[in-house]
This record gives C-alpha cells, structure tokens and sequence, in this order.
C-alpha cells in the first residue's frame, strides 16, 4: 500500500513517454518512407534526363549514320577515304553475304592498328549474328526504360562483358534492311559498334572512337557548376568495368549510404553503364532531430511533473506522520497528568465518607478520568499498531471489571447492567485488546442508548458443531436504545465515521471507537459485527478458542 | 512485605506510597534508577514497582542489574508507552508484569496481589500461613482471598485486611481493642486517623456480610472496638 502511489506516478510518466516514444518511432519510420519514396523519385527523375540525353544522343547519331551508310560506295579505297576523313570513325569493316570479311580485305601486312581492329573483333568474324544476337530479346520500348529488376540484369550483362556483344537491336528502316548498335568492352576500354545490313545481307560495320563519344556525352551532360540545384546531390556515370566515366552535381557528398544511393543501369546501347545517383542525407535527419529533441523536452516536462508530484505526495506523507506522531506525542503527555488525577480521585473516593454528594462528585472525576483514558488509548492505539499478547485469560472476570468502571456513570444515568457471564473457564485472547473493545462499545452505549435503560453483558461457548471447526467464544453487549439505521450500519466500522441524526447531536466523538474495537478484534484473529435484534443494538465478538495446550 | 517504588514523577510516587502503605504493605519510594538501586541494596524488598523512563538509570537498567542478584522477586513495570511494554515482554527482561499509565488503584492493587500470589506460590520456602474461619467465609492469608465453602464466591483482600480479620477470628466473642488492631496491622509507629479502621471494617462488612447495615460477624463494641460474633 506505502509503494503504490509512487508505482502509480512512475506508470503515469512512463506509459504516456512509451507511447509517444512508440508513435514517433512510427511516424519517423513513415516520413522515412515517404522520404525515401520522394527521394527515390526525384532520383529517377533527374537520372531519367540524363538518360534522354544519352539516349538521344545515340538516336540522333543512329539517324544520322542512318542516312548516311546507304550513299557509302562500298569500295576499299572509299572506305579507307572514309576512314582518313571522319574523326568520329576509329575502323569499319564488311561482312559480306557469305558472312565472310570482305573489308579490312585479308593481308598479310595490316597497318597496326588495323591489326589490332581484326584482333578485337575476333567474335565478329567468328559470327557476325552476334552483332544482332539480341534482337529478339529487346525490343524498342525496353530500351528507354528501366528494366525492373536490376540486380539480375547486371549479373547477366555483366557476363557479356569481357569480348561479346552486349547486346543488338534493330532499328528497321524498312523490311529489307536493319541496323543497330553493338557494344563490348576489350581490355580496358569500350568499343561502340554501329552496324548496317544492306538489302543484300552484307553488313557494314562503324567502330566509333570511343573516347570521342565519352566526350561527346559528357559534354552534353550537366556540368558542375555549384548551382543551388545541384547542391545536396551528385550524379555520376559508370562504365561496365565499374568505373567512374563522369561525375556531376556537389562534389562534397560521397557516396556512402546506401539507402540514399540510387543506381539505374542505362538504356541500350550503354546497357552495362550504371548512373548512379546519390542524395545528401542532411534533410531527412532534420526531422528525426527535431521530434527526438520534441520528444525529450515532453520527457523532461513529464519527469518533472512526476517528480513534483512526488514530491508534493511525500510531503504531504510526511506531514501526515509528523501530525499522527505529534498526536501520539501530546497523548503521551497527557497521560502523567491524568495518572495522577485518577490515582488521587480513586484514592479520595475511597476515603471519603459515605455522604452521597461528595461520593457523587469524585465519582464524577473517577469516571471523567476513566473516559479521558480510553479517549488517549484510542488515538494511540489509531496512531500505532500494537503488538497482540495472547494468554490464557480469566474472560469474564476480566470483562466483569472493566463494565465495573462504566457502572457508577450508568447508575446515574439510570441504566442497568445485566450480566450473564457462562464461561468459567481460561480463553487465550489479548487483554488489552479485549478491554479496549469493551472500553468501546460500552462508551458507545453511555452516548447512545442510554434511553433503552439496560445492557445485556452476555458471554457464552459455542461447542464445536462441525469436525473441521473450533468452538467459539461469545461476547454479546446488547443495548435497548433506537439501534443503528439500515444506512448507517454499513459504514460504522469505517474510521472516522459518525452516525448523522438526532441521537448524535451534540454528542462529542472522534468517530475511531469501532474501528479499533473491530481492528483489535481481528489482530487477535476474532470478528465483531452487528447482528440483527428486535431493538437496540447488539454486538458480537466471536473469538476462535485456541487449544490452551 | 515491603515494596520499593521507583518513580520519577512525585505524585504518581506519593499516591501509590499511600495506597500501598492503606493495603497493608511497607512502601520505600526512589527518584531515579541509582537511587532506587541503592534502596533495593538497602532494604531488600520483597517487590519491586519499576517506572521506565526515570532519569539517571532507566527501568530496564534496574531491571537487569536486580535480576543479576535475584531471579525470583517479582518487578512490576509502570510506563506510559505501551509499546516499551511490548518490547519489556518481546525482550523477556523478567518483568512479571506490567501497568500501563494512567491506571486505576483497583488495577494496581489487583496486579500486586495477583503477582505477589504468583511469587509465593512459586516460593518452596514460603511458610504456610494456615487459612482461618469467619462466619461462613474461609480466610487463605497467602492467596489474600476469601472464599465460601462451596467455593462458589471468593473476595479479594488486602494484605491489611487479612490482618484484621486474623485478630477477629483468633478471639471469637471477644472485644478487641481498637488501639490493639491498629498496632497489629498498622505498627506501633503508626498512628492513623481513627476513621481508617472504621472505613475498613465498613469495607469488610460490605464485601462478607449478607447485610452489611446489620452486621451478623463483624459487630461493633461502641467506644471500644469491634468483636467477632462466629
């Protein structure tokens, strides 16, 4: 019972804490989400422009080669004049229609880097389909997007990677002839292939100068140049051999966190190429900051509402304690006073005369004296738990002597006592708490009943009825007066409660007196209650007889 | 018997000195603790009354230093605070009993009869005091009771009363000088108001006769004394 406000307080502070730490936990878990969702978005998007720029740039060079392949004359030294005159063009070559290489024409004398051009495209000569291997497996719409599951496509081209084409589309101008882009990496560079099949099956095929394409791309795609757009994120560009062809946008971020890096693998034919976009995480910690530090500053006001209100509790506990002790503490002084005015009227009484006035008036002390006592006993026996001594008692002498002091103030109040006291035999029980319950409801019958005129002091031995039961001892104290009302005898065992009517008025109590007797009843393992008679009031103890053994 | 009060409070002291000394008994008083062990070594009483809290020395003090001399004299302890009673009885610190204040004088004389009963009864040594006749009453000095014959009623006496019914009894049809009794049970030093032998015979007659207005045993012998009609 001492814990269970502080018990209280601590769940009051820590439920409505666990709550909110647990909706915060939600609601931060959510904004990541969404923050995600728009980061990823905003990824796509801005990785989307740059892909429309390599892929237009791709399409605008495929139109154009398009256009002009068919006016090529497909002679040796126009080839080679073709070669000399285009920078963008590093080699060519012809497969004819018996798939054979008709151009670089087989020599024994290549020129170096011709050499080096018929090495590198060995899988070309080997099969010319591989050029356009693919072309079932894509077609126009896969290419601009995304393929959706990028970890498995990147496994799969990844093995494309070391000499073999990527893969081929075509682009069919008409029935009769297609063209496409092929695209492998050859040691440490990439080579770019635009290819054409003519009407008649041969093909002809562009290896572009990679390095001038790269510039080409690069040049097109956005430069940094410390925009206020291009802060918080940074793109870059990765070839197949996973490394960084070009990197754009705020330099000063890094690509750590994976969960702010957004990685799309480019459209054919740069379909190896990863471009990878990675955001600056500041923004979202934001949020997270602020509603930890909301939620702080709410746990702190809770901890200190707690804590005052602890506080105030103790206070309030201890002051009690201090008033209980500083009752208990005027009582005890009372009590050398009063020894010595009841010893001295006890002791006046019994030498005087028997003139019945002066017998009258020390009675009047002794009996004041004696109602001062059981009035400081209850509020010390109220303030403090008293330990039970059980002994085997004489019970009804020693009832008989404390209704002995109540009878002078009955006689002149004209009330009777009629004893019926059966048990002639030791009762383990506690004296004190026994003389305290007596002192009690006979003071309550002196305030309340005196109009019944008579009390009933009954004890009694109920045998044992049943194997398992004990005998009990019985003490009734039956009134004659107006009894208690059905209302009020729900509630007279409840510490401080008085009976509100006409029979109270002007009568003084503190309203603890049947609250100890029932108290003392029950250290001493007994009950008292209130059991039903036609009129007045009756109490009964019952106490569980103890083998004196 | 003689009793040793150990009492700080005089009034509390000089009540029970006088209500003790009314039951028949030889009463020492002390102050405090020392004193009241200086006393003990001086007098030796027969039964010791022990407030707790007394200057100089406390009553569990003296407590323990008497009991190391004696285990059987009986100690009575007298405090304000029940809860030092309880650890008096929880310590069993040989108290024999206890009187909580405030008490009433029937409380305090009933618990010294009824621990000085106990004590004699407890004595090997105990000389017995063969138990006497008056009227239909039997008179047992040791137990300080009167009891009928069937046994069914039985009255407390005091020390003083036993006294007085003794010299009645010894001389049955005879007057018995009043300054006879008061030298018998009050001493020879003694001198009290003439009313307190009569309030005590009163007091008998109240308690034994049928009819106390018309005493049948205890008759009084005008000017005199009193006489024992058996």
């Amino acid at each position: 019972m001492k814990y269970r406000l502080p018990i209280i307080l601590v769940l009051l502070i820590t439920l409505p804490l666990l709550l909110l730490a647990w909706q915060s936990y939600r609601l931060l878990n959510n904004e990541k989400a969404v923050q995600q969702a728009q980061f990823t978005q905003l990824a796509k998007l801005r990785q989307q422009q740059s892909i429309n720029i390599i892929k237009d740039y791709f399409n605008k060079h495929a139109n154009q080669w398009q256009s002009q392949i068919p006016q090529w004359s497909l002679t040796e030294s126009s080839l080679n004049q073709i070669i000399h005159q285009s920078p963008k063009i590093n080699q060519l070559f012809l497969i004819g229609t018996d798939k054979q290489r008709d151009y670089p024409i087989e020599s024994t004398q290549y020129s170096k880097s011709t050499h080096h051009f018929i090495q590198r495209m060995q899988t070309i000569w080997d099969d010319p389909e591989r050029l356009f291997s693919n072309d079932q497996q894509y077609d126009q719409e896969s290419q601009t997007i995304a393929p959706p599951n990028t970890k498995n496509f990147k496994r799969k081209t990844s093995n494309f990677l070391s000499s073999t084409p990527v893969k081929t589309v075509t682009k069919n101008a008409s029935p009769s002839t297609r063209s496409g882009w092929a695209m492998w990496h050859w040691e440490s560079s990439v080579i770019v292939i635009y290819w054409h099949q003519y009407a008649d099956d041969k093909i002809i095929g562009i290896e572009l100068n990679s390095s001038l394409l790269m510039a080409d791309i690069i040049a097109l795609l956005p430069d940094t140049d410390g925009s206020v757009e291009q802060q918080h994120y940074v793109q870059r560009l990765i070839n197949g051999n996973g490394q960084i062809a070009y990197e754009w946008g705020d330099k000063k971020l890094n690509f750590t966190q994976q969960k702010n890096l957004h990685s799309t693998l480019l459209p054919y034919p740069l379909s190896t190429w990863q471009l990878e976009y990675f955001a600056s995480p500041d923004q979202q910690q934001a949020f997270g900051l602020i509603s930890l530090l909301l939620l702080g500053i709410f746990a702190i006001l809770l901890f200190s509402m707690g804590y005052y209100l602890y506080q105030e509790y103790h206070r309030e506990v201890h002051l009690a304690a201090q008033r209980v002790s500083f009752v208990s503490q005027v009582s005890h002084e009372l009590k050398t006073p009063l020894t010595n005015i009841r010893l001295y009227a006890e002791m006046l009484e019994d030498s005087l005369d028997d003139e019945p006035k002066s017998q009258q008036y020390s009675q009047i002390i002794v009996n004041e004296s004696q109602r001062l006592t059981r009035l400081i006993n209850n509020v010390l026996s109220f303030s403090r738990k008293a330990k039970v001594h059980l002994s085997a008692i004489n019970i009804d002498e020693e009832i008989h002597q404390t209704v002995e002091y109540f009878i002078p103030g009955f006689k002149l109040r004209h009330l009777q006592v009629n004893f019926q006291l059966n048990v002639n035999q030791p009762i383990f029980a506690d004296s004190d708490g026994l003389d305290q319950i007596v002192n009690n409801l006979l003071s309550n019958v002196e305030k309340y009943a005196v109009k019944g005129k008579q009390v009933d002091i009954i004890t009694e031995i109920i045998p044992v009825l049943e194997p398992n039961s004990s005998a009990y001892f019985i003490l009734k104290i039956r009134d004659y007066g107006k009894g208690i009302t059905q209302h009020a005898q729900k509630h007279i065992f409840k510490p401080f409660y008085r009976v509100d009517d006409h029979i109270s008025e002007g009568v003084s109590g503190t309203g603890i007196g049947l609250s100890i007797a029932l108290q003392q009843a029950e250290r001493m393992g007994a009950t008292l209650s209130l059991t039903p008679v036609d009129q007045g009031a009756c109490f009964e103890f019952k106490l569980p007889i103890k083998d004196l053994n | 018997m003689h009793i040793l009060i150990a009492e700080d409070d005089p009034l509390i002291r000089q009540g029970l000195t006088d209500l003790l000394t009314q039951e028949g008994y030889q009463v020492t008083g002390a102050e405090d603790g020392k004193v009241a062990l200086a006393q003990y070594q001086q007098h030796k009483p027969q039964l010791i009354i022990l407030d707790i809290m007394m200057p100089e020395l406390d009553g569990y003090s003296v407590c323990r230093a008497i009991r190391k001399n004696d285990e059987q004299i009986p100690i009575i302890f007298l405090s304000a605070k029940s809860e030092e009673i309880d650890r008096v009885i929880g310590l069993e610190m040989g108290a024999d009993d206890y009187i909580s204040k405030p008490f009433g004088i029937r409380e305090v004389v009933a618990r010294i009869r009824a621990v000085r009963r106990r004590y004699l009864a407890s004595q090997v040594s105990t000389v017995e005091v063969s138990h006497f006749k008056l009227g239909h009453w039997m008179i047992f000095p040791n137990q300080l009771r009167a009891k009928t014959n069937d046994g069914l009623n039985s009255v407390d006496l005091s020390l003083r009363e036993v006294c007085i019914l003794k010299q009645l009894s010894n001389h049955p049809e005879t007057v018995i000088h009043r300054d006879r009794l008061f030298d018998h049970c009050w001493g020879y030093d003694h001198s009290p108001n003439s009313r307190t032998l009569d309030q005590h015979i009163a007091k008998l007659r109240k308690r034994l006769e049928p009819d106390p207005k018309q005493p049948q045993w205890i008759i009084t012998v005008h000017g005199v004394g009193y006489r024992y009609e058996p």
